[in-house]
């Protein structure tokens, strides 16, 4: 592969990850304010690791040269989110939306640093999503292709 | 102007490196080769033990909702996808570990190896599988220590 090619790849699979990780950000504001207690916290707890992520995305592509698109204002959630178990279902899916960006992530790229962080945040989102209540069966992030929540508006 | 000799000591001077050049990429794909080659050897290992664990723990702990039987499944979705056969263990033996901490900390190895080789592998595809499976054994982990504390009550 050209070097070209393997840096349009790149930056292709990062972009994904990084409008994924803005569309999870979004949707655990949404969930949030309908869980309580320890699942409130944990959360919050996601919130702060995708934001975490998100910045380092936002680094790499910089880096690279390459635009780093802004969140939209708003998304269009897969399902209305009103109680607890509708804020869980929407955790589970964003997480299992994400695995597969990072799963791509992972294939795109050989610089051990850029494949670690795809690595490790493609456990992350499969332990969340578990924890949301999710089954992630033998391959997650290798199964589910579409994002699970979309802009309803383009970012500026 | 350059003598025909200068001319022809050039262009061998050119086919040698060539040929060098050549011979540099190929030991460079061989060398990646053998190296995906013991990823996968390593992982195939991995997932049989991990079997043969669950095989143990299943034939002899009751296993409500099938919970633990389902993890199982997955390791032998992993080794189906590596090409390996997949057996059920003849003996699974006395199991004297108790088994929720053996499998937890199984899992929890498994995953860590997995990442270490998901970054040595060459081939994207490879890569991408062991990510993925290195996902499903710290999903695993999660499954099993929720399962243990609903069990002990922590």
């Amino acid at each position: 592969m050209s070097r070209a090619l393997a840096r349009t790849r790149v930056v292709e699979a990062l972009t994904a990850a990084l409008e994924a990780e803005h569309a999870t950000i979004y949707g655990y504001g949404v969930a949030g304010a309908q869980l309580s207690g320890g699942e409130q916290e944990r959360a919050r707890a996601a919130y702060d690791t995708h934001r975490a992520r998100r910045d380092t995305l936002v680094a790499l592509l910089l880096d690279r040269g390459a635009p780093a698109p802004a969140a939209a204002p708003a998304y269009a959630l897969p399902a209305p989110v009103r109680d607890a178990p509708t804020a869980r279902a929407l955790a589970a899916r964003l997480e299992n939306g994400l695995a597969a960006r990072y799963a791509d992530l992972v294939g795109a790229t050989r610089n051990r640093d850029v494949r670690r962080l795809a690595v490790t945040a493609l456990q992350d989102c499969a332990v969340r999503a578990t924890q949301w209540g999710a089954d992630m069966g033998a391959f997650p992030g290798l199964a589910r292709r579409s994002p699970a929540v979309t802009p309803t508006l383009p970012a500026r | 102007m350059p003598t025909r000799r200068a001319v022809l000591v050039a262009a061998l001077a050119v086919t040698v490196g060539g040929c060098r050049l050549g011979s540099r990429e190929a030991a460079g794909r061989r060398s990646r080769e053998d190296r995906d080659a013991a990823v996968r050897a390593r992982t195939v290992a991995a997932e049989r033990a991990l079997l043969t664990a669950y095989d143990a723990v299943l034939a002899t702990h009751p296993d409500p909702g099938g919970r633990l039987a389902r993890l199982r499944e997955d390791h032998a979705a992993h080794l189906a996808a590596l090409g390996a056969v997949v057996s059920h263990s003849p003996s699974p033996g006395g199991m004297s570990a108790p088994p929720f901490p053996h499998l937890l900390s199984l899992e929890r190895r498994a995953a860590a190896d997995r990442v270490t080789d998901c970054l040595a592998a060459s081939d994207p595809d490879l890569a991408r599988l062991l990510a993925s499976v290195a996902a499903c054994e710290a999903a695993h982990a999660a499954t099993v220590l929720a399962a243990d504390r609903r069990r002990t009550g922590a």
